[in-house]
């Protein structure tokens, strides 16, 4: 998994903590000790309770960042990235490098799951229309056909309106993306961008 | 000396302070009651002496002291003092019941029946004063606390709302006690719930592969679509892509007493452990069976919030659950597949201590038996009664 952070954009994040009302819990699970199996409970249980969202999201982001993860509470940790929304441009960045991050390890369809293949793209999808842009950006230069099929699925269902068909929101993100075409004038962004509508026709 | 008392039945401390020669309160009596010493001397040497007398409101009361014990020259100066004994504050006895704001106190329906204590406090603390001021309290709903006029009991046995409130005189105060509990119901056929508010519904109907919500596992977002509940399969509903087979189960519960959550509205969830076992091609791993070794063992099976309904807005709360089969999700079959499911569900409140079980634990299962090979499915089948768990699977290995 591809680590990006710098210093100062750490900083600015935690800069953010000190704003906000302490009383709120402000440190996730340590995903690092965690069985996987509580992994997965501390998932569902630590979304229903009163976070100090930015300080929580950094945390628990910092530990997605460490290295010292398990590739499957990695993914769980970031379900519960997603679960939180961040609006952090500079998380949102990561969560779109690393899209094609892959889990390994499912639930058993026991009970009904959100658990999707690329937890990425379901933090991004569940993050909503903060990712818009960004995505549109990464469009013009990504050449990679899963990756590229990943972030149209987020657009098309970040852009989709609740209970509206799928259909709507692909409409919707073609749009953009023919926007952000029209505005480009380098002729390899323009087939990375033809590319991507091409996969929202499909 | 008269006094003339100003509300009903209202209990009056009267103070009396002895002049020229002081005299021990014990000496003096008031409408025939002997004073006590009120623990205060004055300068002089005299102390203050107390009692408590009750009148109708507007009554005229003689406060006169009249001495028991004689001196020579019978010939007495008083300074008498009235006021009003008052209800200052309910409260309720620690541990007995969680405060959830100003007047409203909560407490979980426990399996034995115990009670909440309400304990009034008067304007004085004087022992003597709250003991004999507090026979005159005039309690409403809840029971008495034998030898404790000061307290009141509400038993937790019934899930209701109950108002009590404690009057002397002019004076009273009223507290909320909430026993709560949840009326869980799984229902395994019928419809949704109208209520029903799920973040995963589309337009209060199942998902379908294009109509959908919520991004389900592996992008597979159908199940089945409609709003009818039991076991469906992708044979005969092509808007099910979710799994082969699933049993689609809705858990109700109607909170109580009525009106709870319009006081607690973001303290309620909806939990369940489950206990399986899967067979692919008739064969299977430590991950298809709860607890990694046969037979298997519960493990924790909460949804995430996108398949709960959990804001009482109409007083009930809602969790879903489509088990399925194969665990492989999506709708291709390794030759065959089986699974067999119990599930366990109940209601948590949290009032700020942690989450409290607060309904019966209700269960349900799910079974399914599909032959990939033939294009049939041989069993399917969701319902509220338990299995018995099989350790070796229907289908040999092809």
């Amino acid at each position: 998994m591809k680590k990006y952070i710098s210093l100062s954009l750490l900083l600015i994040v935690t800069l953010r903590v000190y704003a906000q009302n302490l009383p709120y819990i402000t440190n996730p699970p340590d995903f690092g000790k965690l069985s996987w199996e509580d992994a997965k409970s501390a998932v569902v249980n630590e979304e229903s309770k009163n976070v100090c969202r930015p300080a929580y999201i950094t945390n628990l982001f910092n530990q997605i960042q460490s290295g010292q993860l398990n590739h499957d509470n990695e993914a769980l940790a970031i379900d519960l990235l997603g679960y939180l929304r961040p609006t952090n441009s500079y998380i949102i960045e990561f969560l779109i490098q690393n899209i094609d991050f892959e889990r390994k390890r499912f639930s058993l369809p026991g009970g009904p799951s959100t658990e999707l293949k690329y937890p990425c793209e379901g933090a991004l999808m569940k993050t909503g229309q903060p990712v818009v842009i960004p995505i549109l950006n990464h469009l013009t230069i990504e050449t990679n056909e899963l990756r590229r099929h990943l972030m149209c699925d987020v657009l098309a269902f970040v852009d989709k309106p609740v209970n509206s068909n799928i259909l709507e929101g692909k409409k919707l993100a073609q749009q953009q993306i023919s926007q952000k075409l029209a505005a480009e004038s380098d002729a390899t962004k323009q087939a990375n961008l033809k590319a991507a509508l091409k996969e929202l026709e499909e | 000396m008269t006094c003339n008392l100003q509300t009903a039945n209202q209990p009056q401390p009267v103070m009396v302070v002895l002049g020229d020669v002081p005299l021990p309160p014990e000496w003096l009596q008031i409408s025939g009651q002997t004073l006590i010493n009120g623990g205060v001397t004055n300068a002089d040497g005299s102390v203050w002496g107390l009692t408590v007398v009750s009148a109708p409101s507007g009554a005229t009361v003689d406060v006169t002291p009249t001495v028991t014990h004689a001196l020579a020259n019978n010939d007495y100066t008083f300074d008498v003092q009235v006021t009003n004994v008052t209800i200052q504050s309910l409260t309720v006895v620690s541990n007995s019941a969680t405060q959830i704001d100003a007047t409203n106190w909560a407490v979980v329906k426990p399996p034995t029946n115990d009670y909440v204590i309400v304990q009034a406090t008067l304007n004085y603390t004087n022992d003597w004063i709250v003991t004999n001021a507090a026979t005159a309290i005039q309690w409403t709903n809840g029971e008495a606390v034998p030898g404790n006029p000061l307290q009141r009991m509400v038993t937790k046995s019934n899930s209701v709302e109950t108002t009590v409130t404690a009057s002397l005189g002019s004076s009273s105060s009223s507290l909320n006690v909430w026993v709560i509990w949840a009326d869980l119901t799984n229902k395994v056929s019928g419809t949704l719930d109208p209520h029903d508010n799920a973040q995963v519904l589309f337009n209060g109907n199942w998902p379908t592969p294009i109509y959908y919500n919520v991004s389900l596992h592996g992008g597979n977002n159908g199940v089945g679509g409609g709003n009818t509940l039991g076991p469906i399969d992708c044979l005969s509903n092509p808007n099910l892509n979710y799994c082969y087979t699933v049993g689609r189960m809705e858990a109700k519960a109607i909170l109580q007493p009525s009106n709870i959550g319009s006081l607690l509205t973001t303290n309620w969830d909806m939990r369940r452990t489950w206990i399986s076992i899967f067979w692919n091609n008739g064969t299977n791993s430590p991950f298809d069976i709860t607890g990694g070794t046969i037979p298997p063992s519960p493990e924790n099976d909460t949804a995430n919030s996108a398949f709960k309904s959990l804001y009482p807005t109409y007083g009930d709360i809602f969790d879903l659950d489509f088990p399925g089969c194969p665990d492989t999700f999506g709708t291709n079959i390794n030759h065959t597949a089986e699974c067999y499911d119990n599930f366990y569900e109940y209601v948590t409140v949290n009032l700020g201590n942690g989450d409290q079980v607060c309904s019966s634990t209700n269960t349900y299962s799910y079974e399914a038996q599909i032959d990939g090979d033939a294009g049939r499915v041989d069993l399917n089948s969701l319902s509220t009664s338990l299995i018995t768990i099989p350790t070796v699977p229907h289908y040999t290995q092809r």
